[in-house]
């Protein structure tokens, strides 16, 4: 099994070697890529200083864009999985190993590292637990199935959901769409247990002002999911 | 309406349908998105001509005055444009994101097999120079 670990990075010179380090170190032997959404910092050189595997996007796509070419990459280069693994220190790699092999021995098509099964570890805000209990309700409506963490950035999908990220991905706050999009399509997903940790760098990509337009957004692109039937 | 504005009016109509059309001569603009705003021309024309259009035509739609049927359908026409444009500008900021991945991937690859040559070259010995 060929699992390949997505890392986007915009301006992230400051932590990136830590993250791959960290990947070496926790999740032996499996390749990763940095797709470099045209930073504005170093990062470029010192991905090519330290020979770190990177795709350079000649412009800014955000992070939608770029974690697509990371899945087109992975389809292309014929991987089996594909975890994205977001720099902010939030993310363990010791999880990687282990979900790769929960996808590999139950055939699944995906498996995300779920906050809320055995409660431990970063739970996030008391506001944030509400939308997500929101989201796991809208999906377990549309789906009939329940996901405990929607919202979820610790995600490994197979090679079948590789396909389908290529051919399509949200631009922003991917996660509870695509997940509602593979259950509706009668994938198989599982949750796994796992601790988060709180950022470390960097702060939350949904602000206040932001988080009424990510409920508006991810809800009607749930809604969405159950017109198209995919 | 006085024949002094009416004449003024399809001055300005006939300079601003001549700008369009040169535009479409120098390709500057498409004449698929050039036919509705000559067909907003030509109707404000013949309206410019026969003004008496208006007041039938906003009787006909129960509305009191000309004007404010104008404003009306001025205010269809500019929404209907700007929700086409919207839609246009989402197909091809798509399309982009497909280029820009595409080519962010090609250079991946073309450097890849640029390293692969060089490896090469210096185990040959000769072949770089001639590869550059």
């Amino acid at each position: 099994m060929k699992t390949l670990v997505i890392i986007p990075a915009f301006n992230e010179s400051a932590s990136i070697l830590k993250t791959v380090a960290d990947i070496k170190e926790n999740a032996p032997g499996i390749d990763y890529v940095i797709i470099n959404d045209c930073s504005t910092d170093n990062m470029k050189q010192i991905c090519i200083d330290n020979n770190l595997n990177t795709i350079n996007l000649p412009v800014n796509l955000g992070i939608g864009g770029a974690v697509q070419t990371g899945y087109k990459y992975a389809f292309e280069k014929g991987y089996d999985a594909a975890i994205q693994f977001d720099g902010d220190g939030q993310h363990e790699a010791k999880y990687i190993k282990l979900m790769e092999e929960v996808l590999e021995k139950e055939e699944l098509d995906m498996v995300i590292g779920s906050r809320f099964i055995e409660h431990e570890g970063f739970q996030s805000t008391i506001m944030r637990q509400v939308g997500i209990k929101f989201f796991t309700g809208l999906i377990k409506v549309i789906t009939g199935k329940k996901v405990t963490d929607p919202t979820s950035g610790m995600r490994m999908a197979g090679r079948n959901m590789i396909e389908m990220f290529t051919k399509r991905y949200p631009k922003d706050y991917p996660e509870p769409e695509t997940v509602a999009s593979a259950l509706i399509q009668k994938m198989k997903v599982k949750e796994i247990p796992v601790e988060m940790r709180e950022r470390e760098e960097g702060v939350s990509s949904i602000s206040p002002k932001k988080s009424i337009y990510y409920m508006l957004k991810v809800t009607l692109a749930i809604l969405l999911v159950a017109l198209r039937g995919r | 309406m006085t024949l002094r504005l009416q004449i003024i009016l399809a001055v300005v109509l006939v300079i601003v349908f001549i700008m369009l059309i040169n535009r479409i001569r120098k390709e500057r603009l498409d004449i698929r998105f050039a036919l509705p705003w000559m067909a907003l021309l030509i109707g404000l024309f013949i309206i410019d001509v026969f003004p008496g259009i208006t007041q039938r035509l906003a009787a006909l739609m129960g509305i009191e005055l000309p004007i404010n049927m104008l404003m009306l359908l001025g205010l269809t026409f500019s929404i209907t444009i700007i929700f086409f444009l919207t839609s246009m500008t989402f197909n091809e900021s798509d399309k982009q994101k497909q280029v820009i991945q595409e080519l962010g991937l090609l250079r991946k690859e073309v450097e890849e097999l640029k390293k692969r040559e060089d490896i090469k070259g210096e185990v040959k010995d000769e072949r770089s120079v001639g590869d550059e």
